[in-house]
């Protein structure tokens, strides 16, 4: 799964908690509840940087496919330069690298940035095998 | 999108278990028929079966077993190389790590904790048999044919592959297939990302990527297969070595010469078409095969209901109506035909796992026996044939056990040392019947009759004939054998096969002749979802007799029978004295007064006769069965409903229910 956070924010922001009380006041579905969550976090902006940060989970796999592509569709809205910071994926299938390519792909096309912040060894290694490091700007990494 | 889709990977385990079990089978049979002299061919198959099981437990998180069969794959793939003979121990050592890769695909299915110990013990053993490969350790049966020596030059492939936009609906991973390449040599890659569409179009469960690969190294067309033989029929592949491209551009030539034939396509080395237009078949759920058989069933029904109505309000005589309905007939019975022919599966299925029984047994009894079939494409009803697989089991090992003689006793009785299995199947009318026969010792029928009276199942004053004796075996608890081993002498199993037998309508019966071996005959319907049936009439209700278990109908007079102890009424039926059941008092059917009970049906349920006392016979019919117990309850006595033509319901009786119902009411 991917999560959204500012830079230097921890993960379990005011705000999110803030969004979960008020869920849970409002008596909402847990589908709300997460589109809410989702909606909160994509509005956030870095002011310092001008990017967004995004933050890879550990294991990215097609289950999850969906749910990064709506979240990656709202950072391409957002048409703002994006940074992944993929130090903590320990797993990432062909769906998801082919996913990631796409989006890069897209971000170039708006004339942005898409930077990658410690990616992990073992992204490394499959983006090379499946020869989608260079393509996907892992290549100075 | 914010909709967060789950592919659940449990609703592949069951295909995957299945295919375990096929993969399973193939590397059993394969392995049996493994010799030093065996074709390179007979590897590769077990390889690749070995393989597959490995690759899908891999993708559907059932790492412990591909791990395992990474080992066997690892033996089999020195095997190949000819970096290991095909010496007997190695052969065995597989055998066993298949049983237990067996037992693990269970406990898989089962959600149950593997037995560690014996994994642990195999795959070091395993590990131990490769490295002794790996080590080039002079082996005595090492064979290294002049084809293995041919292919150490290093070959050049080339390999695009493009999967289908569905493959990651499948649990395959692209990463995965690329990764196992890189062990087979030195990998170049290039993505063909041309029909990655605009981040804004792309469904993220499709792929849409491809690569183009170039894999040097000592690396066999076969092996390169493998590696894909996952992913068949869910993309373009494409794999040509260096040979081949050489040849390109006078292929090319060629194949514009033979623009229309079709044939050009296939031509050696050219993996270019399709893999998807290569499958002959689809797996279908049980589940819709039988709502399926169900349905047409109801429109049998449907289909007989109205031709009767047809003919009670005479329009039977309206000629247009008359040959549309005996159409309507005809097509109904095709269609039903068809729909039972996809639930029919070659007996083979049930005979697989004969062959190693055989071989393990008679390893362990110092014997040497040979296995014929005949027959094995004969096909049978799936749930009929998953059925018997025990019961032939246990007919199969007692053959071996006690038929079969040690080759020193055969020689000594002017017999080959070697014995013989026969195992053989066909149709026969409506019924399938299998044959289990050997040249061994036959039944000991003294034996047989001594060891019954000491059980008390039968008395020492009763006179029986041989045949009569023979059928003794099937008796429960019964058992000659002198000791009880792991082979046979529980008594348990020739038991079990008769009342698998009757349970699924079908009969077993044996006969033997001394010093010349001994045939058991079974005989079973082709389906469990239609049969065969006599139409009887009891007072104003009509029962279903199985066809299979009736003699004989004979009219008799109310003299005829006669009243033992007050009670039992029996019947002087040729030689014997036989039960008599009165169907309306069983069932509890108002008699009515002027209707005389004339006719008395013999049936046969498991070597047992009985008569049922019955007003009429009214004419034999192929009914579809219709589960009772789904609908209302179990009724002892009942195996089932069904729609006549006329719209009412009849009771199918169930012979051997009767049978064990009578017997208690002997008893009481």
């Amino acid at each position: 799964m991917v999560k959204e956070k500012q830079n230097n924010q921890p993960e379990k922001s005011p705000a999110k908690k803030s969004v979960k009380n008020a869920i849970k006041k409002s008596g909402k579905t847990s589908d709300q509840k997460k589109k809410a969550l989702k909606k909160s976090g994509n509005k956030k902006t870095d002011a310092s940087t001008g990017e967004r940060k995004y933050v890879l989970d550990s294991v990215l796999v097609i289950n999850n496919a969906q749910t990064i592509h709506g979240q990656l569709t709202a950072l391409i809205n957002a048409k703002q330069n994006i940074v992944i910071d993929a130090s903590s994926v320990e797993m990432a299938d062909t769906s998801i690298l082919q996913l990631l390519l796409s989006f890069v792909k897209k971000i170039h096309t708006q004339n942005l940035k898409v930077r990658w912040e410690n990616p992990s060894h073992e992204l490394l290694s499959r983006a090379e095998m499946l020869d989608l490091k260079e393509r996907l700007g892992l290549a100075g990494s | 999108m914010d909709s967060d889709i789950n592919i659940d990977m449990s609703q592949f385990h069951e295909v995957f278990f299945e295919e375990c079990a096929e993969g399973i089978e193939i590397m059993e049979t394969g392995l049996l028929n493994l010799t030093d002299q065996s074709d390179s061919e007979v590897i590769n198959t077990i390889f690749r079966a070995a393989h597959s099981i490995k690759g899908g437990g891999g993708t559907f998180g059932f790492a412990e077993v591909s791990d395992f069969t990474h080992g066997m794959e690892t033996i089999l793939d020195e095997m190949r190389n000819a970096r290991l003979g095909v010496a007997p121990e190695v052969v065995q050592l597989l055998l066993t790590a298949v049983d237990c890769l067996r037992e693990m695909v269970q406990c898989c299915k089962l959600g149950e904790p593997f037995n560690e110990e014996v994994i642990s013990d195999l795959k070091s053993k395993m590990n131990e048999c490769a490295q002794h490969a790996e080590q080039g350790a002079p082996k005595q049966d090492t064979v290294v044919s002049d084809s293995a020596a041919e292919d150490t030059s290093i070959t050049t492939w080339h390999i695009s592959f493009n999967p289908h936009e569905n493959l990651f609906f499948t649990g395959n991973d692209p990463f995965r297939l690329i990764k196992e390449l890189h062990t087979l040599g030195e990998l170049n890659i290039d993505v063909n990302s041309e029909r990655l569409p605009d981040f804004s179009e792309m469904d993220a469960q499709n792929c849409y990527l491809g690569w183009d690969m170039e894999l040097r190294g000592n690396i066999l067309e076969e092996q390169i297969d493998e590696v894909f033989a996952w992913v068949e029929g869910y993309c373009e592949l494409e794999i040509r070595n260096a040979e081949d491209r050489r040849k390109e551009e006078y292929d090319r030539r060629e194949q514009d010469r033979r623009a229309d034939e079709p044939e050009a396509r296939r031509r050696k080395g050219d993996k270019s078409v399709s893999l998807s237009q290569e499958s002959t078949s689809i797996r279908v759920g049980i589940d819709k095969v039988d709502g399926l058989v169900n349905l047409v069933g109801e429109l049998v029904i449907t289909q007989s209901i109205l031709s009767q109505v047809c003919i009670d309000l005479g329009l039977d005589q309206a000629e247009r109506l008359s040959d549309s309905l005996a159409q309507l007939e005809r097509n109904t019975r095709d269609l039903q035909e068809q729909t039972m022919s996809i639930r029919m599966l070659p007996v083979d299925f049930a005979f697989q796992r004969l062959p190693r029984i055989v071989h393990d047994l008679s390893r362990t009894l110092g014997k040497k026996i040979d296995l014929k079939f005949s027959g094995e494409t004969t096909e049978l009803d799936k749930t009929v044939l998953e059925k018997i697989g025990d019961p032939l089991m246990h007919l199969v090992r007692n053959a071996v056990d006690h038929g079969i003689e040690a080759p020193a006793q055969r020689i000594a009785s002017g017999k080959s040392e070697t014995g013989l299995i026969n195992i053989s199947a066909y149709h026969q009318g409506g019924n399938i019947i299998i044959e289990i026969s050997d040249d061994g010792a036959g039944l000991n029928t003294e034996k047989i009759l001594n060891k019954a009276i000491e059980r008390g199942l039968v008395d020492s004053a009763e006179e029986l004939t041989d045949a009569q004796v023979q059928n003794l075996i099937f008796s429960a608890g019964f058992s000659t054998a002198e000791q009880i081993t792991d082979v046979s002498g529980r008594g348990v199993g020739m038991d079990v096969v008769k009342r698998n037998m009757t349970d699924l309508g079908g009969m077993v019966d044996v006969a033997s002749r001394p010093g010349k071996g001994s045939k058991f005959t079974i005989r079973l319907p082709l389906t469990v979802a239609i049969l065969e049936g006599q139409m009887v009439r009891v007072a104003n209700q009509i029962f279903i007799i199985p066809l299979l278990s009736i003699i004989e109908s004979i009219q008799i007079s109310s003299e005829q029978i006669n009243v033992v102890a007050g009670a039992s009424e029996l019947y002087h039926y040729r030689d014997e004295y036989i039960s008599v059941v009165r169907m309306h008092e069983l069932f509890d059917i108002q008699k009515q007064e002027d209707d005389e009970i004339r006719l008395l049906v013999v049936i046969d349920v498991g070597g047992r006769r009985l008569g049922l006392l019955v007003n009429d016979v009214v004419g034999q019919q192929q009914v579809v069965i219709k589960s009772l117990k789904k609908n209302f309850r179990d009724v002892p006595g009942v195996a089932g409903a069904t729609v006549l033509g006329n719209g009412s319901v009849a009771l199918i009786i169930d012979p051997q229910g009767i049978a064990q119902n009578y017997k208690s009411v002997e008893a009481s």
